[in-house]
This record gives structure tokens, sequence and C-alpha cells, in this order.
């Protein structure tokens, strides 16, 4: 018996040869698509459910899910509550609520410190305002185009929308990659950017919402566009605020078709913001 | 998005510095076993060579860690979602049983012959968090022959 000695080659059977950088884009892709199609299908269901969820139900999970914990920037120490801009906008904002379909509802404004001009509507029926917002607002009715749109948040229950969403985010994260896995991050990062038309969509809707709640309370749209008009001017300074947002161009174009449509004037007077306490209460 | 810079940065590190260690470490592999390649290593138990006289025996064993890059754990991740060949790892495996297997033969330089070599391999810090995955530990052991010259 005899050894035969073979010559190490350069072939080798025991590695694949594939293209690795192929491979993992075709991978991705396919977990994109497929959580995609699964991310979108359960966010329809849960909107469908939102939807039909009775006003003493949504309560109720409120309640239950204790939104302190969630947003704790509504426990921010350095809330103005006593500010006097605070009451005139809580004024703007009750009279507002008495137009639309939320009457039941007891709404909380608190002002927030920052340089961001934005607001937002969180659970626990609250608006937030950032105190830059309250310094760029110069008229009654445009402060109350933003009180009513975040009212549409409401109105719309964006807010548990989007919780929901958040919720089966990372369950699918969670299911998929387990905890604390690089995967996991570029999925919620491609969740996330895809959700983004889906929030411009929400906030047109609300738009209309609010145009059609300052239209009751005003009788026009006069002025409340305004501010819109001057988010776009300064689209640089004030991006963040649009970063879900459609862009301000685009969402006046889009109340004022609105408006044509229904018939509301898109002129009329304006209520400077230091006269707006008294002029509330005389309205009322 | 700062999370998925971060990752798409790791993935292309892992990348480029996966593959030119890897081709560096076949570079060296494919030189050793050419220069070793006089000295085979079988896996029979008894010497199949009649005839020949056995000056010395001993134990010859090598072994090596070997890792594999970000990229290519990202990669099998991904196929352990939908299965099917994880050709990123065939490399591992293969660089780290070659390597195990030089460094047997270079354990017992002056050997004629290795017999009964076994090859065994086990994952580093095996747990139940998947990122200790990714480390092999590749053992070679045989019986180092030295056969007497010939009169």
């Amino acid at each position: 018996m005899s050894i035969h000695k073979t010559n190490p080659e350069d072939y080798n059977q025991n590695v694949s040869d594939v293209n690795h950088v192929k491979e993992v884009f075709l991978l991705v892709g396919s977990i994109f698509f497929i959580a995609l199609a699964l991310y979108w299908s359960s966010i329809f269901f849960l909107d469908s459910i939102v939807d039909r969820l009775t006003p003493e139900r949504e309560a109720q999970i409120m309640g239950m899910i204790g939104t302190s914990k969630i947003f704790s920037i509504t426990k921010n120490e350095n809330a103005k509550e006593d500010n006097d801009r605070l009451i005139k906008a809580k004024n703007i904002l009750d009279d507002l609520v008495t137009y639309s379909d939320l009457k039941h509802r007891n709404f909380t404004i608190k002002v927030i410190p920052g340089k961001d001009v934005n607001a937002f509507a969180v659970p626990g029926d609250t608006i937030l305002l950032v105190e830059e917002l309250l310094n760029k607002v110069e008229t009654e009715n445009e402060l109350a185009m933003v009180l009513g749109h975040e009212l549409g948040h409401f109105h719309f229950r964006h807010h548990l929308k989007g919780m929901g969403r958040r919720l089966v985010m990372g369950f699918f994260s969670m299911m998929i990659f387990g905890d604390d896995n690089p995967l996991s991050n570029l999925f919620l990062g491609g969740l996330d950017y895809s959700d983004r038309k889906y929030n411009q969509k929400q906030e047109s809707d609300c738009d209309l919402y609010g145009a059609e709640l300052v239209f009751k309370r005003y009788a026009h749209l006069g002025g409340g566009l305004k501010f819109f008009e001057r988010l776009g001017e300064k689209e640089g300074f004030l991006h963040k605020y649009f970063s879900t947002h459609p862009l301000s161009e685009d969402r006046i174009k889009r109340i004022e078709k609105y408006a044509l449509e229904k018939n509301w004037p898109l002129t009329g007077e304006s209520i400077p913001l230091g006269l707006q306490k008294d002029s509330a209460e005389d309205s009322l | 998005m700062l999370q998925i810079a971060v990752v798409i940065t790791l993935l292309i590190v892992g990348y480029g510095f996966g593959t030119y260690l890897e081709k560096r470490h076949y570079e060296s592999i494919r030189r050793r076993e050419k220069k070793l390649s006089n000295r085979p290593a079988i896996n029979m138990r008894k010497l199949p060579l009649e005839g020949k006289e056995i000056k010395t025996s001993s134990l010859a064993v090598g072994s090596t860690v070997v890792s594999v890059d970000y990229f290519k754990r990202f990669l099998a991740g991904l196929r352990m979602i939908f299965g099917g060949r994880m050709s990123s790892y065939e490399s591992l495996l293969d660089r780290a049983r070659r390597e195990a297997l030089l460094r047997m033969k270079e354990n017992v330089k002056d050997a004629d012959l290795y017999i009964n070599v076994r090859i065994e391999t086990s994952s580093i810090s095996k747990g139940s968090n998947e990122k200790s995955v990714g480390s092999i530990e590749a053992v070679a052991y045989s019986t180092a022959i030295k056969f007497k010259e010939a009169s």
C-alpha cells in the first residue's frame, strides 16, 4: 500500500463561491418586503380597531396604560402653566372644542421650553405647546389653526394609533431578531422611514379638521393660514417642525382647495393675540 | 437614522477588514500546505505502510481560534431567518480546520507521517446570547510517526 500525496490547489470545494454582498442585499430586501407587508396589515387591523373604540373605552385604555409613564415630557418641571399666554391659548382651545365632536373631553394645555416651533397631542387629552411656537404666532386665528390641528389628532385618535404602531414595530422586531440585535435597528429605522408618508397624510387630515373648527368658530379662515406661510418662508429654520409634516406650501394649498369646495371664506379679520383673552370672553 | 448609519459603517468596516484578513490567511494556509505536503496526514488508526520501521512516535496537536467579521455574522443572521446554505461561515470553518491541521504538523516537525488524525471544532462562549456565536476553535491531533532510515 502506498500513500498518494496530493498538492493543495486553489480550488476549495468546502467554501461556496458566492457573492456575499449580493446575498446580503437579496436577503435584506426580502426581509423588508415581508416585514413591511406584515407591518402594514397589522397597522390596518389596529387602526380599524382604534376607529371603532368608544370614547369611554379609549379613556379606560389610557387610564390603564398610565400616560405619564410613556410621555415623560408631560412631567417637565419647567412647564409654565400659569403663563398668561397659556390662559389665552386655553380659552381659544375651549372655544374650538365647543364646535368639535370632542365636547365631552377636558383638554389641558402645557407649555414646554424649547426652540422648535412645534406642538404635540399626547395621550391624556393634553396638548403640549413649545414655547417658541407661542413666540411666533401673531394672531388668535393662527393659534386657533394650530390648536385645531392638534384637536384633529385627538379626533382621529392618532396618539392611540401611534402607540399601536410602536407596539407592533417592537413586537415584530423582538420576534424576528430578538433583543439587542443590529438587524433590529435597521428594521426599526426602515419602518420609521416608511411611516413618513403615513404621518404626512395624518397631518393633512388634521389640517382640514383644524380648518373646519376655525371656520365654525370665526366664520372664515382669514389669517389662520398666515402662520403656515411664515413657516414656509423659513423652512430651513423650522425644518424640524416639518420633519414628519407635508411642506407648508402643500398644506396651505390643500386647506385652500378644501375651503373652496366648502365655500369657506379665505379672508376675514384677524384678531391680534394680545386682545385674545377679552375677545374670547366676549364670544362666550 | 443614526442607528442605521452605525450598522452600515460596521458592515463596511467588517467587510473590508474581514475580506483582507481572510485573503491573507488563505495565502498563508496555501503556502504552508504546499510546504508540508510531503508529510501526509491520514485518519487510519494503523500504519498503512509495510516494511517500514518506526523510529519514534509522538502525539501531535494543533489548535486555532478563528472569528468571523461583522459583515459575515450579519449575513449569517439573515440566513438564520430564511435557512439555506450558510456560506459566510463556510470559510470560517474551512480556515480553522486547515490552520489546525497545519499547526498539528508544525507541532512535530520532523515526522514522516501523521496517522489517526482527528479534527474537532467547538464554538467559543457558547451561550444564550447569539452574539457569542461567530468564533470557533478547531483542534487537530494525531500520532506523528518518524521512520527509521533505510539502511
